[in-house]
């Protein structure tokens, strides 16, 4: 498909507006402190369970 | 400036990952600088004007920081950012009405009929006008746009598109088959 019309809809490209990008570094900044605040109020059950399972282990070895 | 060499050499998939171990946002920004013109041009055939393009182009950077370890790299990572940025998109412009995207149902029959003779005859598009073609397209649905976008546009293959929608193969034909069919009506009926 060589001249497949598709390929031209949306030419010219736009240009991506320059501030956009400070925009969107502070909401990723943001988003990242959201993340970051709720890892450290919430458990790594996985974590939890395996350490658990593993102490009780070498507990239980006569 | 070796690292920031050594990360400009990085593929898209090994960057994701990185980011995905590190929660790095300068690597994020780097994943920006590759891929917003993609997805700013993507968001703009989707949008109003540009400033509506901006603000979904916004979202789908915010989106994709927060969900980039659903990534499981089956696929190369442009072909998911084209379905997560079309998803979005759909999501957007249906977000007034019922019908959201979702996996509609399709008919076994049509699908048996489908596999057997599909064939991607194509010869319909070959003599649309680009501006007529613009305008047909809006006036077919948003999912329907999409995945004709995703095939004739992108390049995807069905393969490719039945792993980024999370959808059978058949029902991709059936699809794009269908979309297809309403886009040649539209533009011979519809569009002058």
């Amino acid at each position: 498909m060589d001249n497949n019309p598709f390929k031209n809809i949306n030419q010219p490209l736009k240009e991506v507006p320059v501030e956009l990008k400070s925009k969107v570094m502070n909401d990723i900044a943001m988003a990242k402190l959201i993340m970051d605040l709720a890892a450290l109020f919430s458990y790594n059950f996985s974590h939890v369970i395996e350490t658990v399972i593993t102490k009780r282990n070498i507990k239980n070895q006569p | 400036m070796k690292t920031l060499d050594n990360i400009n050499k990085l593929s898209d998939e090994d960057l994701v990952e990185a980011i995905v171990k590190t929660n790095n946002t300068a690597l994020f920004e780097v994943l920006y600088d590759r891929f917003s013109s993609l997805i700013y041009n993507k968001c703009y055939g989707f949008a109003k004007d540009g400033d509506e393009a901006k603000d979904l182009t916004q979202d789908v950077f915010l989106k994709l920081f927060v969900k980039l370890a659903s990534f499981k790299g089956k696929s190369k990572f442009s072909t998911w950012v084209y379905a997560f940025t079309y998803n979005h998109c759909v999501n957007y412009v249906t977000r007034n009405t019922a019908k959201k995207f979702e996996k509609q149902s399709v008919d076994y029959k049509d699908i048996e009929n489908l596999s057997d003779d599909y064939e991607e005859d194509d010869s319909s598009f070959l003599s649309m006008k680009v501006e007529k073609l613009k305008v047909a397209l809006e006036l077919i649905s948003p999912e329907e746009k999409m995945i004709l976008l995703l095939k004739y546009q992108d390049f995807l293959t069905i393969k490719e598109i039945a792993s980024a929608l999370e959808i059978g193969e058949s029902a991709v034909k059936m699809r794009i088959k269908r979309a297809k069919d309403k886009l040649v009506t539209e533009y011979n009926v519809n569009v002058k």
